[in-house]
């Protein structure tokens, strides 16, 4: 009795496949074993569980606004893209920033540089240059490029996060990395562009002063930059963007005060000509281990780090 | 009076009739996202084919022989559409980097009035067979979408891959074959979705 239940159940199931299929097996000279038979008509069942999506009656109508619009006006009509986002989540999903991805979070700064427009690159420059030519210190004190710099990176990051519209805001809050990373990667971006840009004021601040050697002067600068971008950085990564930045700040704005009010707490003498080259290439070396261990350390979330 | 069919509404299409369009988009955007859905398991990816693909409808229709089938024409330029998004170097970059469309935003209407475990279930295996699916070859995953899923013939089916009837059914039946293994890939314990392993004749997978 059960061999016939048995039999009845594979040839059930064969009815079914061949059913589905829509030719008789035998058409193919598929030689199935009863059990593949029965397999085969399994994998049938489930198939259905593969749901796909379903387009809201909005979506078929914009469809049909977009195809009116398309063919009452032939080919020159620019059709909406959800390319483009998927794109851009892609992109972005192409650069996690993870324990084990070492430096590859740098990659992240590219498609960043589409956030900036070339406006804000002159604007930056051209604030940097007239800033230091109007704070021009005969003497040699580099408090002007010392000022500037923090300060002009501090507005480009502003600039960077301004509310553009809501698109791009819900792009950025889609997208498949984390805002933690965009934060960084932007803050790279202005904190690089204003290196180069400083670097150009320094030689030109180092030719017109006599006396100033030019090599200590950018090891000055370049030490003090790279120590507090690398705290920054060190800071965001470990416990999140705003306490990285807060920390950084809040130390800048401590040592600006120390240097008028309590001389003797200026520990690191960041503003001051008197260069004392072990002081900058501790700094150097400070700066540049925090960066490092910045990019080995997985950096916490949105929900972790920021309220 | 009947529905006007797919044929007659494509021919009035190519004389410019309007409503024409909208019939068939509206009988036709559901299944066609559905179709290049699960080729390409993205959504944006998708609803832009959907949209080239009925741009090339409008743009061909004229070029229409009625009563010559419609559904193949139709499935035939969107399965062309989502070869050359295959070979495109953008889908080669973001091969690695796919991301899906979370599950529940996909689980039928009438599922979400279950229990939560039964919602659970069918996530997971839904997963599992998207999995399978999409492990397939992209020769095999067209026939076996195609077939199964928008319900077209054999016929319709080497209409629409230019392949002779007998090709499609053999790659039908391997696509079959190699779904199961896929399944039996993901199942650790052998068999067939967690759902569907009871449902079997009681014998063990076969290799």
């Amino acid at each position: 009795m059960k061999g016939r239940h048995g039999n009845d159940d594979l040839k059930k199931a064969q009815q079914d496949l061949e059913s589905a299929l829509g030719f008789p097996l035998s058409e193919v000279g598929a030689a199935a074993t009863p059990e593949e038979t029965a397999g085969l008509a399994a994998v049938l069942m489930v198939l259905p569980r593969y749901t796909a999506p379903r387009p809201s009656a909005l979506d078929t109508d914009r469809l049909l606004t977009v195809l009116t619009s398309h063919v009452s006006a032939g080919d020159d009509v620019a059709l909406p893209r959800t390319r483009a986002r998927a794109r851009f989540r892609q992109t972005m999903a192409a650069f996690p920033l993870t324990a084990s991805s070492g430096w590859s979070w740098l990659q992240a700064v590219r498609p960043q540089l589409r956030v900036f427009s070339p406006a804000f690159w002159l604007a930056s420059a051209l604030v940097l240059l007239a800033g230091s030519f109007l704070l021009y210190r005969p003497d040699g004190d580099l408090v002007p490029l010392m000022l500037l710099s923090p300060l002009l990176a501090a507005l480009g990051v502003a600039y960077a996060f301004r509310n553009t519209d809501r698109s791009t805001f819900e792009l950025e809050a889609t997208s498949a990395l984390p805002m933690e990373t965009i934060t960084l990667a932007r803050l790279t971006l202005v904190v690089a562009y204003n290196l180069l840009v400083g670097l150009v004021v320094l030689a030109g601040t180092a030719l017109t002063i006599s006396g100033i050697n030019l090599g200590m002067l950018a090891v000055s600068w370049l030490a003090t930059l790279l120590f507090w971008s690398g705290l920054a950085l060190f800071a965001s990564v470990r416990w999140g963007p705003w306490i990285g930045m807060g920390l950084a700040t809040g130390l800048w704005a401590l040592e600006l005060v120390a240097r008028f009010t309590w001389p003797g707490l200026f520990f690191l003498g960041v503003a001051q000509t008197g260069l004392d080259l072990g002081v900058r290439v501790l700094l150097l070396i400070l700066g540049a281990g925090a960066i490092f261990l910045a990019a080995r350390m997985k950096p916490v979330r949105g929900s972790e780090g920021v309220a | 009076m009947g529905l006007l069919s797919d044929e007659e509404l494509a021919r009035d299409l190519g004389l410019g009739q309007a409503a024409a369009l909208e019939a068939l988009v509206r009988r036709y955007h559901e299944p066609l996202l559905g179709y290049l859905f699960r080729l390409l398991r993205d959504r944006s990816v998708a609803e832009d084919l959907v949209q080239e693909t009925l741009i090339h409808l409008c743009r061909g229709a004229r070029q229409y022989r009625y009563p010559s089938s419609f559904r193949p024409w139709l499935y035939g330029i969107a399965t062309n559409l989502c070869r050359d998004y295959w070979k495109s170097a953008h889908h080669r970059h973001s091969l690695a980097t796919l991301t899906f469309d979370a599950p529940e935003a996909l689980v039928p209407a009438t599922d979400l009035r279950s229990r939560v475990e039964d919602l659970a279930a069918w996530q997971e295996t839904r997963a599992e067979v998207e999995a399978a699916v999409s492990a397939l070859p992209g020769a095999y995953r067209e026939v076996l979408v195609l077939r199964f899923y928008q319900d077209l013939s054999i016929k319709e089916i080497a209409e629409t891959l230019l392949l002779p009837e007998g090709t499609v059914k053999w790659r039908l039946f391997e696509s079959l074959r190699k779904l199961r293994k896929n399944l039996e890939g993901l199942a650790m314990d052998g068999g067939l979705p967690a759902g569907e392993r009871k449902s079997r004749t009681g014998r063990g997978p076969t290799r």
